[in-house]
């Protein structure tokens, strides 16, 4: 088990890497030169000259990914052109908001999720089952943002009992943070809710038509412990494998709901980098949440381990 | 809609517990129990009217080829079918109730307590995210209240009587790193927990190696006698179903062709099927160094069958067997078989 | 005497049954049934699957919409009239009109033109990069297997946003920049989709025997092979292309696409964001608009899913 979980991390390593070489070189290949953006008009050759010195931007290509990563191992990541702060400072302001979101959407949707997928699975072809696949079917055609605007139209101006836009923290006031982020987590959270309701229901149904789920049943254990015990854990090994790639789709969605409820996350971080041209700060946080991401990844392949003792034997070694 | 059932069809094959010498009741009385597959018209019949007893202790064997409806006799006997399979008839008779007549929550108390059965394919019946001791503890507790630490000792006692070493240690182990000869064992030892008054065995060898097969035959054959259970035991060789079970039933297109005590059957088989059966097994072509298959393929009949099922593939086939369904007919005490040009006595309505 | 062979319906309604021993086997000596012709069948199917044929229907629908817009739009898009700025739903204006006074029912049917033809052409490139990269991959298996493999992984771990936005930012936000944001993040995809049916594929008799006969890679690949995988494939451009859309619809949204005042559906509901609270009927058509083109798509996409898996039949 050991060994497996070393080589998954050094495969994790190695793709962080090879993004962060990306991420570098994408931005090394925007036209344009910021220290000219920078002096605007005015400045002089020479002025520019020294600008680009000081930013060691007249090194080669090499040596500047080279520094640049060296910096990045150390947790520095520059200094955001727009703000003048530090490019981890402002990641590490905005992270707590993207975070939290992102924790009460996957609340959200694994309490739709799992009761829906597993009846449907269950029961299969009930009135149950169609109801819970229209709806998935339904909610994975609606575009999550115009959910969002639906829903601030419903609650923000017909019957306004949640916050639109903004955020407050919970150290200042906990109700309100709370309340802010209803709106948001629960769009995002049906959104996910809808891939992950048909996914669990095909491995649910995949899991009833195994020769255990019959004799379980033979056993004489009431049909709702059969499902229980039986089914459920095992439909919820493939599910939690497809958890980790719906990730994918969590952080692309959380930037458009930070966007469409005006939360200062990462999402809105990025964007306004965007806009403004900020690219270190731009820089910064794609190699930060793409090693979030082969982070989270790796943990879920550890999670299938511990859930599935066939692949955590494998992994040791075998006399 | 449904076959036209009269006992007197089916004769004495359908033998009372007089006829066959014992005074008791019988443990399991099977009347003209007919599965389908599908919707009415374009249903597919996978038992059509099997009708048996089976005695206290008796071990009965169900033989036929894959396809023959034999697991899904045994699945309805348990009523664990799902739709599109359904039952269009019959009676299921298990100390004096019909089970086909039960809830669903009373057929929870029959199974594994007082019927249980034994899979074909020891490696895809366990679960494999439990531990072994897991599932036999989960089979003892469906049915007794007692502790955690008592079910398990239970368990340890279970692995002992099937013959498994280090019992507690191989308690914590999953499925997959016991070899399928032991799972198969363990799995016997979660059928037998309860001590069921009738354990059914679907194939339990079939998918083992031959020097497993037998070992676990011989497992079983010893658990039947000290438990005193009754057994159905379903396999598609002729030999082994000899060697285990007092009387045989054999099978082709979901109805018993033939039913007689085993030694009759191996001895003097009179059904063209059993005859081919017997006639194919190594051991008799031996002589001959010939092995002599039965031409063509088990077929699958629908709702109305106006002929014998075996017309397609007999070899002493006449005119008159295409024209008529025949019944299942007395052959002598103990035997009975389904064939026009076997049977003692002309059926007056045999007729479909 | 009623033998299996006269089941009524065709060969595609085998009853879906599980009986627990082996396959089921016909008398040889009765007739085999004279199979339908192949038109006969695909219109029985269509009959049999409503949705299927509603979700193409849809999508023929807007795509001929799209086509013809100067000929079905009641105004000119882009035309702006500031004496009627953010109307709701009337006789004179079915859709209301924007934030500029122009007709939203025209921009919306002008908006399919956009939303067809980016996510199209999104949806070209990554079939024709996607796809025989994929079976390519498959096939040889290897070294250009294991390479490939790990670029896409290693695109796959970038969050589809992020990658448009780094792509904006590099060449400026337009359509030509969603073009190929959407297509990267789709050719991986596509790719590994391509590649499975291809390992499923590979193991094939007929693929032996065209090897044998020594047929060229790109023969087998493409001839013998693409076909067989056909269903697959065809489930993934169904239901790609409506992704596609939703994302497409999303980066124009963020405003990392096709810039303000083209009539582009994610485009159009970014300014409306703007005027929720005053005039909510800015959001809803394009917003509506959508979700019927990519619920036109999954229908159609589930309806050739369904199709290709004979396990998934309705009735049974």
């Amino acid at each position: 088990m050991a060994r497996f979980l070393l080589r998954r991390c050094g495969q994790g390593i190695a793709t962080i890497f090879l993004i962060s070489l990306i991420v570098f070189l994408v931005v090394y290949f925007i036209p344009g030169d910021p220290v000219t953006v920078m002096l605007g008009a005015q400045g002089t050759p020479a002025e520019a000259a020294t600008l680009r010195h000081e930013f060691g931007l007249d090194q080669p290509l090499f040596v500047r990914y080279g520094l640049w990563l060296w910096h990045a191992l150390h947790l520095d990541l520059g200094t955001s052109v727009l703000l003048g702060k530090s490019v981890v400072g402002e990641v590490l302001d905005a992270l707590p908001v993207t975070l939290e979101l992102a924790f009460f959407a996957i609340l959200i949707a694994l309490l739709i999720a799992l009761p829906a997928g597993v009846a449907a699975g269950v029961r299969q072809n009930s009135w149950v089952d169609f109801l819970a696949r229209g709806v998935a079917f339904g909610g994975q055609s609606i575009p999550g943002f115009w959910l969002g605007l639906m829903l601030i139209w419903i609650f923000g101006v017909r019957w306004p009992i949640f916050p639109t836009y903004g955020f407050t923290p919970p150290s200042e006031d906990i109700g309100q943070n709370l309340r802010c982020m209803v709106l948001p987590a629960f769009t995002l959270g049906v959104y996910l809710a809808a891939p992950l309701t048909r996914y669990l229901r095909a491995s649910v149904i995949r899991t009833l038509s195994e020769d255990y789920i019959l004799m379980a049943r033979s056993k004489g254990i009431t049909a709702r412990q059969v499902i229980l015990r039986h089914v459920v854990r095992n439909s919820l090994i493939p599910f939690v494998t497809q958890l980790g790639l719906q990730l994918a789709y969590l952080i692309g969605g959380a930037v458009v709901i930070e966007q469409v409820f005006s939360l200062p996350g990462i999402g809105q971080l990025a964007l306004i980098a965007f806009q403004n041209r900020d690219y270190p700060v731009i820089q910064g946080v794609i190699l930060l949440v793409a090693t979030g991401f082969v982070a989270i990844n790796v943990a879920i392949d550890v999670l299938y381990m511990a859930l599935d003792p066939r692949i955590r034997l494998q992994g040791s070694a075998q006399p | 809609m449904a076959k036209r059932t009269s006992r007197q069809e089916y004769g004495s094959a359908h033998w009372s517990a007089a006829e066959s010498g014992r005074p008791e009741a019988p443990l399991l009385d099977v009347r003209d129990l007919t599965v389908a597959y599908g919707a009415d018209d374009q249903a597919v019949v996978a038992v059509r009217a099997v009708s048996f007893t089976l005695q206290h202790g008796a071990v009965l064997g169900l033989v036929g080829e894959s396809g023959c409806g034999k697991t899904t006799t045994a699945l309805t006997l348990l009523r664990l079918l799902r739709p599109p399979a359904r039952v269009v008839q019959g009676q299921i008779g298990f100390r004096g109730a019909d089970l086909l007549l039960q809830s669903d929550r009373d057929m929870e108390q029959v199974r594994g307590n007082r019927i249980s059965l034994i899979f074909q394919n020891p490696m895809t019946s366990l679960n494999p995210t439990y531990t072994i001791g897991a599932q036999i503890v989960e089979a003892i507790r469906a049915h007794r209240r007692i502790g955690g630490a008592e079910a398990w000792a239970r368990a340890t006692e279970l692995m002992t009587m099937v013959g498994i070493p280090d019992g507690p240690e191989r308690l914590r182990a999953y499925p997959h790193e016991l070899s399928g000869g032991q799972r198969q064992r363990a799995i016997i030892a979660m059928a037998i927990a309860l001590e069921p008054d009738l354990v059914i065995a679907d194939e339990p060898t079939t998918a083992l190696d031959v020097t497993i097969q037998a070992q676990i035959l011989w497992l079983l054959t010893d658990l039947k006698n000290r438990l005193g259970m009754s057994m159905i035991y379903i396999t598609h060789d002729l030999n082994v179903a000899a060697s285990i079970c007092d009387h045989i039933a054999v099978i082709y297109a979901g109805e018993i062709v033939e039913i007689a005590a085993a030694r009759q059957i191996l001895g003097n088989p009179s059904h063209p099927y059993t005859r081919g059966l017997v006639a194919s097994l190594p051991e008799t072509s031996w002589r001959e160094r010939m092995v002599h298959p039965i031409k063509g393929h088990p077929p699958i009949y629908g709702r109305t069958l106006t002929h014998c099922p075996f017309a397609p593939r007999c070899a002493e086939v006449i005119d008159r067997c295409w024209q008529e369904h025949p019944a299942l007919l007395p052959l002598g005490a103990e035997h009975a078989v389904r064939c026009i040009r076997r049977g003692e006595r002309e059926a007056d309505d045999g007729v479909h | 005497m009623t033998l299996r062979g006269e089941d009524t319906n065709g060969p595609e309604a085998a009853p879906a049954m599980a009986l627990a021993e082996g396959p089921l086997f016909t008398d040889d000596s009765l007739p085999i049934r004279p199979t339908r012709s192949g038109l006969a069948r695909a219109l029985t199917t269509l009959r049999r699957w409503p949705s299927f044929t509603m979700g193409l229907a849809v999508v023929v629908l807007i795509v001929l919409a799209a086509a013809g817009a100067p000929l079905i739009s009641p105004y000119d898009p882009n035309v702006p009239n500031f004496a009627q700025v953010l109307q709701g739903p009337s006789w004179q204006h079915l859709f209301g009109t924007d934030d500029l006074g122009r007709d939203m029912l025209t921009r919306v049917i002008y908006g399919a033109r956009y939303s067809l033809g980016i996510s199209g052409t999104a949806v070209g490139l990554a079939t024709l990069i996607g796809i025989p990269l994929g079976l390519f991959a498959g096939y040889v298996g290897g070294v250009f297997d294991a390479v490939v493999g790990r670029v896409s992984d290693a695109l796959f771990a970038f969050p589809a946003v992020l990658m448009a936005i780094a792509i904006a930012a590099m060449l400026g936000p337009s359509a030509r920049s969603a073009v190929i944001a959407l297509a990267l993040i789709a050719i991986p995809e596509f790719s590994r989709v391509a590649r499975g049916a291809m390992l499923v594929e590979r193991e094939g008799t007929y693929v032996e025997v065209s090897r044998t006969l020594g047929s060229s890679w790109a023969f087998i690949i493409f001839r013998a092979i693409l076909p067989n995988a056909l269903g697959p494939l065809l489930v993934l451009i169904s239901l790609g292309f409506a992704n596609i859309v939703l994302n497409e619809a999303a980066l124009t949204f963020l405003g990392l696409g096709a810039q303000p005042p083209v009539p582009e559906w994610g485009a159009m509901l970014s300014v409306a964001r703007r005027y929720i609270v005053s005039a909510p009927y800015f959001a809803l058509f394009p917003g509506l608009a959508i979700c019927l083109l990519v619920f036109a798509f999954n229908l159609v996409g589930d309806g050739v899913r369904d199709l290709m898996d004979p396990r998934q039949r309705r009735r049974s």
